[in-house]
């Protein structure tokens, strides 16, 4: 149980972490593609969010996160906030069930979750493009590349909830 | 694990996951609109990710001018103009009709096409998700944006309103393959559609296919809106970049290269209205 001290603390970080998140990614502020990988930072910081959380908060941010990202993307409407909910949830079962909560389990998480959410998104909404090859380039050439990379960025999120919740 | 497929917690979070699977069904079958919860959202977010929007723009604006330097930049918005002016005349003396005079900027369009309502609009966020480009206005059904509306720039077209809230829009360009355009080659007349691919998208380019084996279409040539389907016809998209054969039938395809610059893309115009506005849609339904 944290004190009262550590639970505000926990909460302001929070609130920080995600409004600069929702901001990052909903507004045009910088763009730190690696050609064709494109990171989603919700998704190591909900990764590392339900390591650290309870089910019900896990779900929570999962679905404004996604209802923000809804917000932007072109054709989504409802998939980011049913997928970064649903996703969230499974973050905090794997974490609390199955992994430990160390830092290379929370790698091997967020990797698991961006694999599962780009290969969502894929199936979806490219697996019926125009031609073969556009459904596949995007698979492989988008796809993948963005889940790698995005979970890279789960080791930031988790030191800082780390030292929030030692 | 199993004692949480028991709990309360499980229920909830259940049951929102059905509500907003029966949101998405009904969302996909009225079409055209955000998503209730993102528009919400959207609506509540859009001054702060505009004021973020321009201060990053800013910032950017800073950091080119500061590295490339400030008269270089000058000297090349000095070189785009010439080279717009430029193309303008080129275009004015290849078309019969006065229609590109149109091109020149916002109120020439407007004079040219006393028919057209404008409704001006800043980008505010990028799909960064999606390779075709697509983005988000800061105007939506309040300001008169409806769905289907095209958005061009002074430059060309960019592409036409997807789906609409209340005081955001999402923008798809024509990079992207949802899109399917009627087009013409504006010195030979030949008539083509404009549809994105992937490859052709990670190049900056869209694809204007079904042209006849006998088309005299050629390397250079500027394209056209022909003003079938959603959009008013006449306004520039790109020029062509290069000619193969299609794949998939014996008819011919060329690479188009858009004029309107979507990297650097901040300002749009949406057209809200135009004489023959929805006729196409109609008698599609019909």
């Amino acid at each position: 149980m944290l004190s009262k001290k550590k639970r505000w603390i926990f909460i302001i970080t929070n609130i920080v972490l995600f409004s600069a998140v929702i901001l990052f990614e909903t507004a045009q502020i910088a763009d730190i593609s690696i050609k064709t990988a494109t990171p989603l930072l919700f998704l190591p910081l909900l990764t590392a969010f339900a390591v650290f959380s309870t089910a019900l908060p896990a779900a929570a941010m999962g679905m404004l996160c996604g209802a923000f990202l809804d917000s932007v993307s072109y054709g989504s409407y409802c998939f980011n906030t049913i997928a970064l909910m649903v996703l969230s949830v499974l973050a905090y079962l794997i974490a609390n069930n199955l992994f430990n909560k160390n830092l290379k389990s929370s790698i091997v998480l967020s990797i698991i979750i961006s694999a599962i959410y780009f290969l969502a998104l894929w199936a979806v909404f490219h697996t019926f493009n125009k031609t073969f090859e556009d459904s596949f380039g995007y698979l492989f050439r988008y796809a993948f590349p963005s889940a790698v990379y995005s979970a890279v960025f789960v080791i930031p999120f988790y030191f800082i909830y780390k030292k929030i919740n030692d | 694990m199993r004692f949480f497929f028991r709990s309360k917690q499980f229920k909830i979070i259940l049951s929102t996951v059905l509500v907003l699977i029966v949101l998405s069904i009904i969302c996909f079958f009225i079409g055209g609109r955000i998503s209730p919860q993102a528009d919400l959202l959207g609506t509540i977010a859009a001054p702060f990710r505009t004021a973020f929007t321009k201060i990053s723009n800013g910032f950017s604006d800073f950091v080119s001018a500061y590295t490339e330097g400030n008269n270089i930049m000058i000297k090349n918005a000095e070189l785009e103009t010439e080279i717009n002016e430029l193309r303008e005349k080129l275009s004015d003396y290849e078309e019969v009709t006065a229609q590109n005079e149109f091109y020149k900027n916002y109120l020439g369009i407007k004079d040219a096409n006393p028919d057209f309502e404008f409704c001006p609009a800043t980008l505010i966020s990028r799909d960064k998700n999606d390779p075709y480009g697509s983005f988000v206005i800061n105007k939506g059904l309040l300001d008169g944006v409806s769905a289907s509306d095209p958005v061009i720039t002074d430059a060309g077209l960019v592409g036409y309103v997807a789906e609409v809230g209340y005081k955001t829009a999402k923008v798809a360009t024509i990079l992207s393959p949802d899109i399917t355009l009627g087009a013409l080659d504006n010195r030979t007349n030949d008539s083509g559609i404009i549809s994105g691919s992937l490859k052709l998208a990670e190049k900056g380019q869209t694809r204007f296919y079904n042209l006849a084996r006998s088309c005299n279409v050629a390397v250079g040539d500027y394209v056209i809106t022909s003003g079938e389907g959603i959009f008013p016809n006449g306004i520039l998209v790109g020029t062509i970049q290069s000619i193969g054969n299609d794949e998939y039938n014996n008819s011919i395809f060329a690479a188009i290269k858009p004029f309107c610059d979507f990297e650097n893309l901040r300002e749009v115009m949406v057209i809200t209205e135009f004489n023959g506005q929805g006729e196409f849609i109609s008698v599609e339904v019909e």
